[in-house]
């Protein structure tokens, strides 16, 4: 087999004139197995460029790119703290109601403002305790009450 | 400017960068990776970036030639050295084509890492990225004509590196 053509786009090559389809060529050539004797030197190198040239990155590596940047974002959000918040919603939500209820009583019951509002607070105290909740004072408890009625 | 649509997007081309400087696809992954990161840092700067993809591709060659030059350093050892270790190493071990396939790797990016700076960038764009002398010259900032004389002699030097490696690690 003559290899005068291939031989000539070697030499071309190095002196930097083959074009892209002609390199093309090369890399092709050089990745068959059977090679003659006198080209093999080249292989490695023409091998060693057509690998890096497949070389890409997959899916997975976007995601995880994606992943790192959009929690830079969120960190700009004030989200994480409503997040930490949330198992306390059932306990505020049940004080709002347990005051509702409270307000009603005061109102349909007794003109004396004072006399019911204690029982109702040690009555939602008994609750949290059931559901084995830290305790929380009463400011807190106000605080998240207000914290759920903005977030409805 | 959009994140995923023109900085995202160029993660191959970074990364065959990268390899082609550090011989190694885990080294390779993490550069382009600090690159993605640190141009989101930039976010803020993006309009006034005018060729994002030189810019990208500038980081990423000094990130990953920061890595290569630590690697060295920990190896203490000549890179040329290092090849021949590499070529001794596959006759001892049993998976030669492996081997020598990273050997040859090896080989080729030390013979690119030699080259004066722009002559190493032009040999990984024509040769790696499959580019057109124009367009390397639109991202070198060159003229075409600079870039036919410099890959002229970029070659040149290659073919005289590459054939005096390759005998002593065929023949040690």
């Amino acid at each position: 087999m003559d290899y005068k053509y291939i031989e000539q786009l070697i030499d071309r090559y190095f002196e930097g004139e083959t074009t892209l389809e002609e390199e093309q060529i090369l890399r092709k050539f050089f990745a068959q197995e059977e090679l003659p004797e006198h080209l093999q030197q080249w292989k490695p190198l023409f091998r060693a460029e057509q690998e890096i040239a497949v070389a890409h990155l997959d899916e997975s590596f976007d995601e995880r790119i994606l992943a790192l940047t959009g929690e830079y974002h969120v960190k700009a959000q004030p989200i994480p703290l409503r997040v930490r918040l949330r198992p306390l919603y059932r306990v505020a939500a049940f004080l709002a109601f347990a005051i509702v209820i409270g307000t009603a009583v005061e109102h349909s019951a007794t003109p004396a403002a004072d006399a019911p509002r204690e029982p109702i607070a040690v009555q939602g105290q008994d609750e949290l305790d059931a559901d084995e909740t830290t305790p929380l004072d009463i400011r807190s408890a106000e605080l998240m009450e207000s914290d759920s009625l903005m977030i409805q | 400017m959009d994140f995923r649509a023109d900085i995202l997007s160029h993660r191959d081309r970074l990364y065959r960068q990268a390899l082609s400087i550090l011989a190694d696809a885990a080294e390779a992954e993490d550069v382009v990776q600090d690159v993605m990161l640190r141009a989101w840092e930039h976010r803020g700067e993006w309009d006034q970036i005018e060729n994002m993809q030189a810019w990208l591709a500038q980081v990423c060659k000094r990130l990953a030639l920061d890595k290569r030059k630590h690697a060295a350093l920990l190896r203490r050892t000549p890179l040329s050295d290092d090849t021949l270790d590499a070529a001794r190493h596959t006759s001892l071990s049993g998976h030669a084509s492996d081997m020598e396939r990273h050997e040859t790797l090896h080989l080729l990016c030390d013979l690119i890492a030699d080259l004066p700076s722009p002559l190493d960038d032009l040999v990984r764009l024509r040769d790696i990225e499959g580019m057109s002398y124009r367009d390397i010259a639109l991202q070198l900032s060159l003229s075409e004509d600079q870039v036919r004389v410099y890959l002229h002699r970029a070659r040149g030097k290659l073919r005289e590196r590459y054939l005096k490696l390759h005998r002593a690690g065929l023949n040690p």
